[in-house]
């Protein structure tokens, strides 16, 4: 995570001033509520399941914005904000296709299970945080 | 960063090989392809029971939403009637859920965690 700061921080290998750490994380929330709202007209028009391809690669896009900068801070707000967008039509559209298409038996339990592995990606963030916080190269 | 590719790879992928929703080829007159892929998710002939069920339900809400007209505008959600009601309703379970601060409690204890190792 040094690495990170040393880059992207405004006192370089310290720390984030407050606004540059609000504005990198809370875009992505913004990019979400634009996400979420355009993806219902998005949605009927295309199609479920070429919609949810859509924001797969609006999300890749947004994966590329981010890792393709190697020092501006910008860039890394602006990858979250793109990345926002497939997140919020991506956590529309799932739900939306699961209890559309499940069958009325198993349809509550596939739906739980949509938030049930957003819970396990949550812990494997936190798994994956203390063994690569002591990392000091750009990985 | 790059692990970031993977999920939405596997996701865009595999969707491609997943029948399209039912209830959205029905809306666009597909009526056949919805029951195909409504026998499918259940694991069942064509002219089963179960499927003919789940299509009566299917026509029985599309008629519902076209009982007033095909055409809604997105403010209803606070004209219509009683969605007022609703709309406040989502919006206060969705804040409420929130302000537990479960949220909070999770970042922080990241957080200071990561500064006390």
């Amino acid at each position: 995570m040094n690495d990170f700061l040393c880059r992207f921080a405004d006192q370089p290998c310290v720390a984030f001033s407050n606004s540059r750490e609000g504005t990198i994380v809370g875009l992505l929330s913004i990019g979400t509520l634009f996400g979420v709202l355009s993806t219902g007209p998005i949605a009927d028009k295309l199609g479920r399941r070429l919609t949810i391809v859509l924001w797969c690669i609006v999300f890749m896009v947004g994966v590329v914005i981010q890792i393709a900068t190697s020092r501006a801070w910008i860039q890394i707000a602006i990858g979250r904000l793109i990345a926002g967008f497939g997140v919020g039509g991506l956590s529309v559209m799932t739900p939306m296709y699961q209890s559309e298409t499940a069958p009325r038996q198993i349809r509550g339990a596939l739906v739980s299970c949509y938030q049930l592995f957003i819970t396990l990606g949550i812990l494997g963030r936190h798994c994956s945080y203390d063994p690569t916080s002591h990392m000091t190269d750009c990985s | 960063m790059g692990i970031g590719f993977i999920p939405p790879f596997l996701m865009a992928v595999g969707i491609m090989f997943l029948p399209e929703s039912p209830r959205w080829d029905y809306r666009r007159g597909h009526v056949d392809a919805a029951r195909k892929c409504v026998a499918a998710a259940y694991g069942v002939p064509i002219h089963h029971r179960e499927v003919a069920r789940e299509m009566r339900e299917i026509k029985d809400k599309f008629e519902a939403e076209s009982a007033g007209g095909q055409k809604h505008h997105w403010y209803e959600v606070v004209t219509g009637p009683r969605m007022l009601y609703r709309t406040l309703l989502g919006i206060s379970l969705q804040v409420l859920q929130q302000l537990t601060g479960a949220n909070y409690c999770e970042h922080h204890h990241l957080t200071s965690s990561a500064r006390s190792s």
